[in-house]
């Protein structure tokens, strides 16, 4: 039964569990820290400026993460996933990988039409009126509603369970969160603790292959989430301020 | 990424400038925003053009011989010679250990015969070093990069820009 989640991404399965009531921001950023948990991309954190005497500063970069090459990427994950198909070796900084991603996502009403309805799966769940398309509201189908209540039982089962069972990831609690994927973002009561531990081991993964890696600033799971929330915000915000203008800055180069 | 065998002492130099940051993030409008406004590109492709400067740069510095750009790449170039204290400064002095200056066409058909060796050289040298072709929608073929040579700076407060019905290439 717990097979269910695995045939859905978290925001798929987001996206059917609330009825398509969702917003652009929480479809990104399900898809974006899911294509994370799978390693298909991979964030790393650099200090800059440092050998200048500035206040050093914490740049975030996504790569291509070890599980790429072999994964078969689904039509919503290429709003994030399109540049490095076309430039394997590029590293984008975080901000500008969700800046990008809104960019190709269009719209919310275009993302979700080109990419959650179009997919074969998930066609028959939702019925609408071309009125209702025009104002994106949809309806679930007999189906929808049947798969919806399949999925809210499954999630509310394996939260319950692993959350009794995660403080010792092994077993059949590992082989659940392999299986659920993603979709344990959606979990309340066990994804911190499996978010916890699943952080851990990716930093013991990466300081094996990286050697020297700087835990000062390694950013955990659970943290992923509040950044891009931040982020998000941030560019979703009216900018009122002036980008144009130049000046010189000759006398500071004098004084260094 | 997958540099011939040649090039592999030549690894740390790559990596200096891969991780080199053309963005402040302190800014409210960057490096990359500025590149992507002025030329009207999306900004994945403008942070793809960025990546292959960063590559067209790393050639220069491993050749002894000259290299020509796309017209892309040389875009984010002039705009990168523009932020003085990051080119000269961030990445010529601490980054790549040398001065990088750029050098425009004198003009007239020998130039133009010039520049068209050079560009095919530097794309064959592209293959080489990182054993891939270099994408072909910032590295178009040269008769593409040679002739599709008419661009304007266009007050888009007051003008607007509709494209030419496509012609059929011969």
């Amino acid at each position: 039964m717990i097979e269910i989640l695995s045939k859905y991404t978290p925001a798929e399965t987001y996206f059917i569990l609330k009825e398509a009531d969702v917003g652009l921001k929480e479809l990104m950023k399900y898809t974006l820290m899911d294509l994370l948990f799978k390693r298909v991309l991979e964030m790393n954190t650099e200090h800059k400026n440092e050998s200048r005497g500035e206040k050093a500063k914490v740049y975030n970069y996504v790569r291509v993460g070890r599980e790429f090459t072999h994964y078969k990427p689904l039509p919503h994950e290429m709003i994030y996933l399109s540049p490095y198909y076309k430039s394997k070796s590029i590293r984008i900084l975080f901000q500008h990988l969700i800046s990008m991603g809104i960019q190709n996502a269009g719209s919310e009403k275009k993302y979700i039409q080109n990419n959650f309805l179009k997919r074969e799966e998930m066609k028959h769940f939702f019925v609408s009126s071309r009125f209702a398309i025009f104002f994106t509201r949809l309806n679930l189908s007999d189906r929808g509603r049947s798969e919806k209540e399949s999925l809210l039982q499954t999630l509310g089962r394996v939260d319950v369970s692993l959350a009794d069972s995660i403080l010792n990831v092994t077993g059949k609690g590992r082989s659940d969160v392999s299986t659920i994927g993603g979709n344990i973002f959606l979990l309340e009561k066990a994804r911190s603790k499996v978010l916890q531990k699943i952080s851990y081991q990716l930093k013991e993964d990466l300081q094996r292959s990286v050697g020297s890696y700087d835990f000062m600033t390694w950013i955990a799971f659970e943290s992923y989430e509040m950044l891009f929330n931040t982020i998000f915000d941030e560019l979703n915000s009216s900018n009122t301020g002036s980008d144009s203008g130049c000046n010189s800055c000759s006398i500071l180069y004098g004084v260094i | 990424m997958i540099l011939s065998k040649h090039i592999e002492s030549k690894r740390e130099l790559w990596e200096r400038i891969n991780q080199f940051e053309f963005d402040d993030l302190d800014s409210e409008f960057t490096f990359s925003q500025r590149l992507a406004r002025e030329n009207n590109w999306t900004l994945e492709f403008t942070l793809r053009v960025l990546f292959e400067y960063k590559r067209f740069i790393y050639l220069i510095c491993i050749s002894d011989q000259p290299m020509t750009p796309s017209d892309s790449v040389d875009q984010a170039w002039h705009l990168h010679l523009l932020y003085t204290q990051s080119y000269w400064i961030g990445f010529c002095k601490e980054t790549l250990g040398r001065d990088i200056h750029h050098g425009p066409t004198k003009g007239g058909k020998q130039e133009k015969e010039k520049h068209r060796d050079y560009y095919i050289r530097t794309k064959k040298k592209y293959q080489e070093v990182f054993s891939e072709p270099p994408p072909e929608d910032i590295w178009p073929s040269e008769e593409i990069r040679f002739s599709e040579i008419r661009f304007a700076r266009i007050n888009l407060h007051r003008n607007w820009v509709i494209p030419k019905l496509k012609r059929k290439r011969l």
